[in-house]
């Protein structure tokens, strides 16, 4: 009897429980607390966080509990991130609850979008720098593009062994936009260039609403092939919103379709980050990288803007740069607290969600590029 | 490998700089395209606007026809275009005016008259030569959201 | 408020004349004033004034629901815009209160038919002026001016 009890016991997380699997155990709990008590992105961190949790309860293995265990049900689950399923799903969702009006009626914001996307060039060459390998380096580089799903499709698909790292530092990094960007907004900002108030857009009309989402899928896609997946499902997710007639099936995509797919997505990107397997060397290289990365993006989007000014009769407010890093609306909202600071009466927010979308569009693009440049290299 | 030399041996700048040349490419072209959307638009709903371009005499169209100005309205006067609005999506692309003011009278619409003579003068309604006139829904829409 | 000889003086039918043909014309004018709604011609009626507007808006409503609307100071609504052989062919409502002055129609016909320098001044004007503002009357009508309005 003791040594079926010693056995049981052997078989336990107490006996099998590992430090490192401690350590991802607290920074899973750090993300619930963020999610929760600060209400950073806590639609993602709580998911990602608890399935932390669950991927550190130390198993016995040969059991089928594990994620990396190919009988398991979270294996199955987690299908859907290696096959890069589930990210075009959550674009879906996007595209159903995105209004691109502010893009549309001022479109030169968009070159703000554009320019954030630099972050994500620029780190990949940090990280062929630090010795990873180009498709490994191109996953890296696309945390710059502050956009989970697009991170996830794009790792899936030249770093599948990165998933777990490149998702974490991505959605971190997302969550943390209120406490990276501003400080890299006021460095590069003036307390006049701050407040500038930005012209009022002009009305948008339902047929250009309508046409848009077409005509953006067509020339984006023809350009870049490779960024079909995402943004297909982006451009036809705004075409069920903006089609009126179709109603009933934006709102599934823009609810229960996006939830299920952001809760299979976070639960199993979280449960992906065993100890074992998350905790090297590589991660914290991916972890600085990925920060490196942001701020990049950031300070790109920012100093765009104040270039931009340059040129424009009508001059931008340099902190919409910031929110061409496409963590929507995040980064948004960032710059309407920033600008706030300066001038309460200044609202930035309607303003700032056209270069936070075309920054989606934008990482987009730059994920179909290295997938394709680097297709050859996996 | 590392540093520079890994960068080199990757063809990393070659592949950073044609990448993110493509991305700005893309958008560039997709807010060009996107900046002209409105005014073809604009065109398909008021082919007039083409006819016009090939008209020789423009330099003496009236006032009314090229105030380019948007009228700010009061709350009350855009209440009223936004009536006239919906009677004149029951009307052909060129309307008869004083057909439109007739079902405007019919509708029981304020002071017909002279709401009609505002959206007159805003050029919201504007003749097209022939002795009828159009409805410019762009600067209509950018009258009562003014 | 304006005099007719200002109003004349900024209308492109009438500013080229000389000042003896306008001191000719000016006292065959009256002053009107129109408020909103105002009916001052109705088409199959008599047709007894021409007007030229100092201020308001004015619609004139024509056969097969064409219309023309004149605004500003100086406009003239004679002849083929306003009437044929004798008869009102445009009802005119004022779209705002206003100002016009009002010219018998058989006076105003009688001065340019004068074989003066003025008279045919006003008439090369009037077509000028009438392919401006409103050259499909003369499409409808295709009228032989002056002889037979």
């Amino acid at each position: 009897m003791d040594s079926l009890f010693l056995e049981f016991f052997q078989n336990t997380g107490f006996y099998l429980c590992d430090y490192r699997n401690i350590i991802m155990i607290v920074i899973g709990m750090v993300f619930i607390y963020l999610g929760i008590a600060k209400d950073y992105e806590p639609l993602l961190l709580v998911p990602i966080g608890f399935g932390m949790l669950i991927g550190n309860i130390p198993i016995f293995k040969g059991l089928g509990l594990g994620i990396y265990e190919t009988n398991s049900v979270l294996h199955y689950l987690y299908f859907g991130v290696t096959q890069g399923i589930y990210p075009p799903l959550v674009f879906l969702g996007i595209g159903a609850m995105t209004d691109f009006s502010t893009l549309l009626a001022r479109p030169v914001l968009m070159l703000l979008g554009a320019a954030a996307q630099a972050g994500i060039f620029v780190t990949f060459l940090g990280a062929l720098a630090l010795g990873f390998a180009p498709n490994e380096a191109a996953a890296i580089g696309i945390i710059g593009g502050a956009d989970g799903p697009t991170a996830i499709f794009l790792t899936a698909k030249l770093a599948p062994n990165l998933i777990g790292p490149i998702a974490v530092a991505a959605y971190s990094y997302m969550a943390l936009v209120p406490v990276i960007q501003p400080p890299i907004m006021r460095l590069l900002t003036t307390r006049k260039e701050r407040l500038i108030r930005m012209e009022e857009p002009r009305q948008v009309s339902k047929r250009e609403k309508m046409i848009f989402p077409i005509v953006a899928f067509l020339l984006c896609c023809f350009l870049a092939p490779a960024a079909l997946p995402l943004l297909g499902m982006l451009c036809f997710g705004n075409v069920l919103k903006e089609a009126v007639v179709t109603e009933r099936l934006a709102v599934t995509a823009r609810t229960s379709l996006i939830d299920t797919a952001t809760i299979l997505l976070g639960i199993t990107v979280g449960a992906s980050t065993q100890g074992d397997v998350f905790l090297t060397t590589s991660s914290v290289g991916i972890f600085v990288l990925g920060a490196v990365s942001f701020c990049i993006a950031t300070a790109a989007g920012v100093l765009f803007a104040k270039f931009m000014n340059l040129f424009l009769k009508s001059k931008i407010n340099p902190l919409l740069g910031a929110a061409g890093v496409s963590a929507v609306p995040d980064s948004a909202r960032v710059v309407q607290v920033v600008g706030q600071q300066e001038d309460p009466t200044n609202f930035l927010l309607m303003h700032a969600m056209a270069p936070n979308v075309s920054g989606v569009i934008g990482s987009a693009i730059a994920a179909g590029v290295l997938w394709s440049l680097m297709a050859k290299t996996v | 490998m590392y540093g520079i030399e890994a960068i080199n041996a990757n063809n990393g700048w070659a592949i950073s700089v044609v990448g993110i040349t493509i991305v700005f490419s893309g958008l560039v072209v997709l807010a060009l395209v996107i900046s002209q959307l409105h005014k073809f638009l604009d065109l398909y709903e008021n082919p007039r606007k083409i006819k016009n371009w090939f008209s020789r005499g423009k330099e003496n169209d009236t006032p009314l026809e090229t105030s380019a100005v948007i009228m700010v309205l009061t709350e009350e006067q855009k209440e009223i275009a936004k009536q006239f609005a919906l009677l004149v999506r029951t009307m052909e692309d060129h309307f008869s005016l004083p057909r439109l003011l007739n079902l405007a009278r019919i509708s029981g619409v304020k002071n017909f008259h002279s709401n009609l003579n505002i959206l007159l003068k805003s050029a919201i309604i504007f003749p097209d030569k022939e002795g009828y006139f159009c409805w410019d829904q762009d600067l209509y829409i950018k009258t009562i959201s003014y | 408020m304006g005099s007719i000889s200002d109003v004349l003086k900024k209308s492109i039918v009438f500013k080229s004349l000389e000042v003896t043909d306008l001191q000719g014309l000016i006292p065959l004018f009256e002053r009107w004033e129109l408020h909103t709604g105002d009916v001052i011609t109705t088409a199959g009626e008599t047709a007894q004034y021409f007007f030229i507007v100092e201020r308001g808006t004015l619609l004139l409503a024509m056969d097969q629901g064409r219309s023309v609307v004149l605004s500003a100071s100086g406009d003239f609504i004679a002849m083929e815009l306003l009437s044929a052989r004798g008869i009102y062919k445009a009802t005119t409502t004022a779209l705002e209160n206003g100002v016009v002055f009002a010219v018998p129609r058989g006076a105003f016909l009688a001065f340019i038919q004068e074989d003066t320098p003025g008279a045919a001044a006003i008439m090369d004007a009037w077509q000028d002026y009438l392919d401006q503002r409103a050259g499909f009357v003369k499409i409808i009508e295709d009228i032989d001016v002056p002889a037979i309005f």
